[in-house]
């Protein structure tokens, strides 16, 4: 039987006396790409840092339900270990003020992963992954400050494959690059869909409609539909979804 | 329906609209000018007929483009996507409908040439005439209910076209004299059937896009 990579069950989420989400429940499936889309203030980057807790530091933060990530409860698990086996890349591209090298290293050095070679190794690995090798492996002492956007992001999805993460969340990875750069990073997605579950969240709906299987439609911390992406974006069950993606809401 | 946020998209899908409307109009009268052409023996609005077709194929090119380009500049979701993209398959039904009225006035030519219609089609031209407009209609208004209406419609025509086949074919064999005017009816009764035929695929295009289901080579539930 097919274990959903994460499982929320009426997950509420209240920032002090603001209820953000609101009776979520969804099922991601593994080794796919989910879209959450939904208007600025939906919650859809709530429910997403939730599934690496990421909300936990902000004061106020209170959560009710049931989230599973693999199959074990959210809470059950080490804070270290859920966050090496559920990635995250942000929106603006944050790489250390590290070399290359040591930005993918770091991971693998925090959590004690591997010697120097298998190091190397992983780091070629995860470049090389990313579509980055070729183009930077005589640059690997170079501050990774001075890469492109494109190669930042590209570095810090690498970076995020280096713990060797189970689920890779991306919070609005491609706002802040250009329309090429943005059809690179969808089709490194594609690339590594057949390993990972991928979770995006994005403004962008023909973004999500094209690289996600399966997608939600968040509105005032509902989920207000969830399904197929194509079912979605041709015959969307809901009234609220239809109005949204074709431009009628507001 | 919601308003679109940028208007200017409400009004590149409302001018769509009318076109197909357009469109449906000017083979609905084609049509019904080919069953008075045939009352009325006239040949002259007959040739008006055939001449006019160009007018319809210069609007499936102009409506194909228009859904064109609302595909490039939008890019379409749900309901406006479906409606864009059905859009493009009914132009091409309405305008096979249009070579269907242009074949049955050269017919109409051939028969009013040798005397009056052997036989009264208008019972299953207006039928074929309605179902048009309905499906046609039930499309620019997304009236699924209005769409079923026209697929039940279909066999009506249908066992009009076999009762009036039957007949013709009958009546070929006791009046050998008539042939000439028998033979081009018959066509025009097949043409008819086969108006009906592309008025129930713009009907089944109607329900997909105002329910988002496809009720093709299946009964409507």
């Amino acid at each position: 039987m097919r274990m959903d990579s994460i499982t929320c069950t009426d997950l509420n989420l209240f920032y002090g006396d603001f209820h953000a989400l609101k009776s979520v429940s969804v099922s991601i499936a593994p080794k796919r790409i989910t879209s959450i889309i939904g208007p600025s203030g939906c919650g859809k980057s709530t429910l997403l840092r939730v599934f690496n807790r990421m909300n936990d530091l902000i004061p106020g933060v209170r959560i009710t339900g049931d989230v599973s990530v693999l199959g074990r409860p959210l809470l059950d698990e080490d804070i270290l270990k859920l966050r090496r086996t559920v990635g995250m890349v942000f929106q603006r591209p944050n790489p250390f003020p590290l070399n290359i090298f040591e930005n993918i290293a770091y991971g693998m050095r925090i959590h004690g992963i591997g010697n120097r070679s298998q190091v190397e190794e992983t780091v070629e690995k995860c470049l090389t992954g990313v579509g980055l090798w070729e183009d930077l492996k005589d640059k690997l002492k170079t501050g990774a400050l001075s890469l492109s956007g494109e190669q930042q992001q590209r570095l810090c999805i690498a970076r995020a494959l280096a713990t060797k993460p189970e689920i890779l969340l991306m919070d609005e990875p491609c706002s802040a690059l250009d329309p090429i750069a943005t059809a690179h990073i969808e089709e490194l997605m594609q690339d590594l869909r057949s390993e990972y579950t991928i979770v995006i969240v994005t403004h962008n709906m023909q973004q999500a409609a094209r690289v996600s299987e399966d997608c939600g439609f968040m509105l005032l911390g509902e989920l207000i539909e969830f399904g197929k992406t194509t079912q979605l974006f041709t015959a969307p069950r809901d009234e609220r979804t239809e109005d949204y993606i074709s431009g009628r809401y507001g | 329906m919601e308003h679109h946020i940028d208007r200017h998209f409400d009004e590149a899908i409302e001018a769509l609209k009318q076109q197909i409307l357009l469109m449906g109009s000017k083979v609905e009268a084609m049509v019904a000018d080919c069953m008075k052409a045939l009352a009325s023996r006239d040949t002259a609005l007959a040739q008006q007929i055939i001449e006019s077709d160009h007018a319809v194929n210069a609007l499936e090119v102009s409506i194909d483009e228009q859904c064109i380009e609302l595909l490039a500049r939008y890019q379409p979701a749900a309901w406006d996507l479906r409606f864009i993209t059905r859009g493009l398959k009914i132009v091409t039904d309405l305008e096979r409908v249009g070579d269907l009225a242009v074949n049955t006035a050269s017919r109409v030519i051939d028969i009013v040439k040798h005397g009056d219609s052997p036989i009264d089609l208008t019972q299953m031209s207006n039928n074929v005439q309605m179902m048009l407009k309905d499906s046609i209609d039930a499309f620019v208004n997304s009236n699924a209910a209005k769409a079923e209406g026209v697929l039940n419609n279909d066999d009506v025509v249908d066992d009009l076209t076999e009762y009036y086949v039957k007949e013709l074919l009958e009546r070929a064999e006791k009046e050998p004299e008539n042939l000439n005017r028998l033979f081009p009816a018959t066509s025009i009764v097949r043409y008819l059937e086969r108006m009906a035929d592309h008025s129930t695929n713009i009907a089944e295009l109607a329900i997909f896009t105002a329910k988002g289901r496809d009720v093709r080579h299946s009964k409507p539930s």
